[in-house]
């Protein structure tokens, strides 16, 4: 999880991130665990993270 | 690097009967409203505010909210109502209206004044954005698609010189004639609330975001898309005089975290929960009706990958990117896993 967002982050290098956490029938029990993991781990791990345009973009051009 | 991170969910109406839909092909702008039941609204709306509510004093930087009529996709027909109401719930993060849609207003002063409101309300927390709306919402609101740009355009200018210029003034515009100008409630943030200005579909959105040096956040594209739209964001930065920096660009994504990957990914098919996809079902006409996309944008990759866009990350935390991408690759329009 927290690489594949690190991931994007190498493409976009965005200063504003949204998280789209919870829809349809997910339970607010389970909507509320994701919130406590998103803040725990998630966020802290991606606001240390240095992103590299450059290799995000190197990366996109080989898989596409 | 990441400054900050906001929590959002289109508040679904969830207690539609899916089936009904699935049997007329479409599930808004049409769907008949004896579907929606207030007293269920009532339950979710308690729900998802109390989430919001939570994100905002666990560790999220704010929230996000957003606007759509007719629409089974979300409880939202007023972001600035949602926005009034976390303004005096909540206790601090950002309100970030993605955002108010501007063409459909006849009275954009309305706006103005509202948003300024709520920003005082909330003691300066407003982030304003400014969208054009989907193509239902200009047929819900009757107004015309053609001219869903040029009202954009000019809404925005009232407001920001009502934001911004002493009154009273006098506007004589193409779309909104005042006499007068004047309203007595502005913003408390000087000279306004930042603007911010989300999209995914057409160049001009990206143009213009760029030429008034609004950061553009993108509404969960593919990655090979991103690169098309801030590779266009940064050439008319060049050109308008400035050098974007990551300030200049945000990305939503939906996320679906748990403590396995496998709970995660069983969660994540709930962002597909209205007949197999994320935004509903309905006719191309009312999405686009005629003279709403230009074909500039109509021809775009954008426009295409949009179409198919279902990209969700889910996973455990720390789980491994390999499996992610390669699941995600294999099974494109279908609820990823």
């Amino acid at each position: 999880m927290i690489k594949k967002l690190q991931r994007i982050m190498d493409v976009v290098d965005p200063a504003y991130m949204v998280f789209w956490g919870r829809e349809g029938m997910m339970s607010h029990d389970v909507a509320v665990r994701g919130i406590d993991l998103m803040t725990r781990e998630v966020i802290p791990a991606i606001k240390a993270y240095q992103p590299d345009r450059e290799r995000g973009r190197r990366r996109v051009a080989v898989e596409t | 690097m990441v400054k900050e991170v906001y929590f959002f969910t289109e508040m679904g109406f969830t207690a539609y009967p899916q089936d009904e839909a699935r049997r007329r092909g479409y599930n808004n702008l049409m769907f008949p409203n004896e579907h929606f039941s207030p007293e269920r609204a009532r339950e979710l709306y308690a729900m998802y505010f109390d989430e919001l509510l939570y994100a905002t004093e666990t560790g999220f930087d704010g929230v996000m909210i957003n606007e759509h009529h007719n629409n089974p996709l979300s409880m939202m027909p007023s972001v600035n109502v949602i926005g009034a109401v976390l303004a005096r719930t909540t206790r601090k993060g950002r309100i970030v209206f993605l955002g108010n849609v501007l063409p459909i207003h006849d009275n954009p002063l309305r706006v103005a004044e509202e948003v300024a409101m709520i920003d005082i309300l909330s003691g300066g927390r407003v982030v304003c954005g400014f969208v054009r709306g989907l193509g239902q919402e200009s047929i819900a609101t009757n107004t015309n698609p053609i001219y869903n740009r040029e009202r954009f355009d000019e809404a925005h200018d009232v407001i920001i010189k009502a934001w911004t210029t002493p009154g009273p003034f006098r506007w004589e515009g193409r779309h909104y004639d005042y006499r007068v100008v004047n309203p007595w409630i502005r913003p408390l943030q000087r000279p306004h609330p930042p603007i911010w200005i989300p999209g995914v579909v057409s160049p001009e959105s990206v143009r213009w975001a760029a030429e008034h040096r609004y950061p553009y956040v993108a509404l969960a594209p593919p990655l090979d898309v991103i690169d098309e739209i801030y590779d266009l964001y940064d050439d008319v930065a060049a050109k308008t005089g400035f050098t974007t920096t990551p300030e200049h660009r945000g990305y939503v994504i939906r996320v679906s975290v748990a403590d396995t990957d496998e709970k995660a990914y069983e969660e994540g098919r709930h962002f597909f929960w209205q007949l197999g996809t994320s935004f509903g079902v309905a006719p191309r006409h009312w999405l686009q009706p005629p003279g709403y996309v230009s074909r500039e944008a109509r021809q775009s990759r954008r426009e295409q990958a949009r179409t198919g866009s279902t990209n969700v990350t889910p996973g455990a935390p720390a789980s491994a990117t390999r499996k992610l991408t390669r699941r995600t690759r294999s099974s494109p329009g279908a609820p990823t896993p």
